[in-house]
C-alpha cells in the first residue's frame, strides 16, 4: 500500500501485556480517513494503552500498529498527528505561549493566524503558567497544542472532561470544521453522549478487546435506555410488560422503571393511557447503555 | 536543536541560584585564607593525623596547607567545590529522561515529530552546557576575589585551569552516569541512586585507598582518584586529571539513550 493511500490507523493482532495483565488484546481496527471514530470503552478497558502504541510509546507484545502506514514513532508521521492526552502533563511553569512556541518549533511551524483564532474561541489567556491554570483552562491549553498545526489526524483522549458544557459545544464545532476540512479524528472516551454527537462510527473496548464494531445508527438501534416515569396514581400491573422493545419493568410508588431497547416510541403511547407528571431518563453513561455488549461478552 | 534551547531555559533559574551558592562557598573559603597563612602549627597539627585523614582533606606530603595551592587544594578542590558540582551534575542528569519521565511530562513531548534518542541527547548537551557555565563562572569567581586576599600566591595558572577543567570532566562523568541510571529505568532513583554510588564510593576509596597502601592499578580504578591524586595547584597540570573522565563520560550517556529508544515508556 503506498503511503498515501494508507489508512490514519491501522492494527492488525495488536496485543500488550503488562506482566500477567492483558490490557489490549489482538485488536484489529481500521480508522477511514475523514471518519470521526469513537473508542468507546469503561475506565481501565485499554484505551489508552491502545494510543500509547498507536503513538509509538510502548512496543505491542504482539501484532502490529500503524499511523498512515508507518510505526507512530516516526518523526514524520508525528508531524500529522495532533494529540491531546487525558491529562496534560506539563512543567507548570510553562505558559501557553510557551507551549506553543515549544511545539511549534518541535513541528516546524504551526498556523499562527489559526492558532490565534483558536486562543480567542476558547477564551484562554496565554501569559499565564499552567500551574496557575484550572482543569478545564489546561484541558483548552490541551486543545490548542493539538489542533494548532492543522494535523491530518487527532487523536483525542476523553476530549472534553474537564470542559464546561458551553466550551464543549465549542470544541464539537471546531472538531466538525477540522473534519469537513479532511481531517480524521479518533475520539477515545467513556461517556457516550460526546462520542453520539461526533462520531460516524464506534468500536467499543472491554478488558482489552473490541467487542462491538458498528456505526453509530446500530449501535443506537441497539442502545437501551433507563426511563422512569412518575405518574398522579398508581401503575396498573402489566401495562408495559408486554409493550414492544421493554426489557424489564420495576413498579415504586411514584410510578415505574422501565428498561427499553432501541425506540422508546411504543413506551410513550402506552403511557399515554396514564396520568404522567414527569418523565426521566437517567445518567447516559455507557456503563448503563450497553450493559447488552458487557453482558454478552461477560458470558464467554 | 529546540530540546537543547528548551532544556537551557527551562533551568536558567535553577542556575543562578547555584551560582550564587558557589560565589558564596568561593569568597568564605578565601575570606579564611589569611588568618591560615603561614601558620607553622598548623602543618605540624596535619602531620599528625592520620595518612587516611589527611588524604580524603587534600592534604599532600610537601605541599603546605598554610600556602594558596595547599590551602585551596584542600578546602575547595578536594572538599566541597567539587562535591558541590558533581551534585549539580547528578541531580541535572537523574532528571534529563528518569525525572521527566516519571513526573509525567516527557510523553508529551515525545508525541511530537522528535525522536527519543534527540530528545535525550539534547537534553544531555544542555546540562553539559550548564555545567561549564557553572564550572567557568567558579573560576571566574575565584580568582577575581582571590585578589584582595593574595590567595593565589604560588598557584600554577596551568594548574588551576586544569583544576577547573577537571572539575567539569568529573562532574559531567557523574552527570552521565546518573542520566543513563534515569534512562534505562524510567525513573529519577535509579539514576541518583547511580551517581551517588560512584561519588561518595569513589570520594572515600580516594582516601581510604591510599592510606590502605593499596596498588597503584587498585586506586586507578577511581575517576575520583585521576583528579585528586596530586595538588595541581602545586605541581601543574595533568592531563589525567581531565581527559580519561571526560572520555568515559561518553559511555553511559551512549548505552543510555540506546535502552531509552527502544524501550516502552512508563
Amino acid at each position: 500500500m503506498t503511503p498515501a493511500a494508507a489508512p490514519p490507523i491501522a492494527t492488525r493482532g495488536l496485543t500488550k501485556r503488562f506482566g500477567r495483565l492483558t490490557a489490549v488484546d489482538s485488536l484489529d481496527l481500521a480508522v477511514e480517513r475523514g471518519e470521526v471514530f469513537g473508542f468507546l470503552g469503561p475506565n481501565g478497558a485499554g484505551k489508552t494503552t491502545t494510543i500509547r502504541l498507536l503513538l509509538g510509546f510502548l512496543n505491542p507484545t504482539a501484532g502490529a500498529a500503524a499511523v498512515f502506514g508507518r510505526p507512530g514513532a516516526d518523526p514524520a508521521i508525528r508531524r500529522r498527528i495532533g494529540y491531546l492526552p487525558a491529562d496534560l502533563a506539563l512543567d507548570p511553569r510553562y505558559t501557553a505561549c510557551d507551549v506553543i512556541e515549544f511545539f511549534g518549533a518541535l513541528r516546524g511551524g504551526c498556523d499562527r493566524q489559526f492558532t490565534a483564532s483558536l486562543l480567542e474561541r476558547f477564551a484562554l489567556d496565554p501569559a499565564r503558567p499552567l500551574g496557575d491554570l484550572s482543569t478545564g483552562n489546561r484541558r483548552k491549553v490541551g486543545i490548542v497544542q493539538a489542533f494548532m498545526h492543522r494535523p491530518d489526524l487527532l487523536i483525542l483522549d476523553g476530549p472534553t472532561s474537564g470542559l464546561d458544557p458551553l466550551l464543549q459545544q465549542e470544541f464539537h464545532r471546531l472538531i466538525r470544521e477540522e473534519v469537513a476540512r479532511g481531517a480524521t479524528v479518533f475520539l477515545s472516551s467513556h461517556v457516550l453522549p460526546e462520542v453520539e454527537a461526533l462520531a460516524s462510527r464506534v468500536g467499543i473496548l472491554r478488558k482489552g478487546r473490541l467487542v462491538t464494531l458498528a456505526s453509530i445508527d446500530d449501535l443506537r438501534r441497539k442502545a437501551r435506555q433507563r426511563i422512569d416515569i412518575f405518574t398522579a396514581g398508581p401503575v396498573p400491573r402489566g401495562l408495559f410488560e408486554a409493550v414492544s422493545g421493554v426489557r424489564s419493568v420495576a413498579y415504586h410508588d411514584g410510578g415505574v422503571q422501565l428498561v427499553v431497547e432501541g425506540t422508546v416510541d411504543a413506551v410513550i403511547k402506552a403511557a399515554a393511557a396514564l396520568t404522567v407528571e414527569r418523565i426521566y431518563t437517567p445518567g447516559q453513561d455507557l456503563e448503563d447503555l450497553f450493559l447488552e455488549y458487557y453482558d454478552a461478552s461477560d458470558e464467554t | 536543536m529546540t530540546i537543547l534551547r528548551r532544556a537551557l531555559r527551562d533551568r536558567r533559574n535553577a542556575l543562578l541560584w547555584w551560582m550564587l551558592g558557589l560565589a558564596v562557598l568561593n569568597l568564605f573559603t578565601l575570606a579564611f585564607y589569611p588568618t591560615v597563612r603561614g601558620q607553622q602549627d598548623f602543618d605540624e597539627l596535619v602531620q599528625q593525623m592520620p595518612e587516611a585523614l589527611r588524604a580524603m582533606f587534600g592534604m599532600e606530603d610537601g605541599v603546605s596547607l598554610s600556602s594558596a595551592p595547599g590551602y585551596l587544594w584542600a578546602r575547595l578542590f578536594s572538599s566541597l567545590l567539587t562535591v558541590l558540582l558533581v551534585i549539580y551534575g547528578i541531580a541535572g542528569g537523574a532528571g534529563l529522561v528518569g525525572g521527566s519521565e516519571e513526573d509525567g511530562t516527557l510523553e508529551l513531548i515525545l508525541a511530537n515529530p522528535v525522536s527519543r534518542a534527540a530528545v535525550a541527547f539534547q537534553r544531555f548537551l544542555a546540562l553539559l552546557v550548564l555545567l561549564a557555565a557553572l564550572t567557568l563562572f567558579a573560576a571566574v569567581t575565584l580568582v577575581l576575589m582571590a585578589l584582595p586576599f593574595s590567595a593565589l600566591e604560588g598557584v600554577d595558572a596551568g594548574g588551576l585551569g586544569v583544576a577547573f577543567a577537571g572539575l567539569f570532566g568529573l562532574a559531567s562523568l557523574h552527570a552521565s552516569v546518573a542520566f543513563a541510571g534515569g534512562a534505562i529505568a524510567g525513573r529519577r532513583g535509579p539514576g541518583l541512586a547511580a551517581g551517588t554510588v560512584l561519588a561518595a564510593g569513589g570520594f572515600l576509596a580516594q582516601g581510604l585507598l591510599a592510606a590502605a597502601g593499596a596498588p597503584a592499578w587498585v586506586r586507578n580504578l577511581n575517576p575520583w582518584h585521576w583528579y585528586l591524586e596530586r595538588n595541581l595547584l602545586a605541581f601543574g597540570p595533568r592531563w589525567e586529571a581531565v581527559v580519561p573522565a571526560l572520555a568515559l563520560a561518553a559511555l553511559p550517556v551512549a548505552a543510555g539513550i540506546a535502552v531509552f529508544r527502544r524501550r516502552d515508556l512508563r
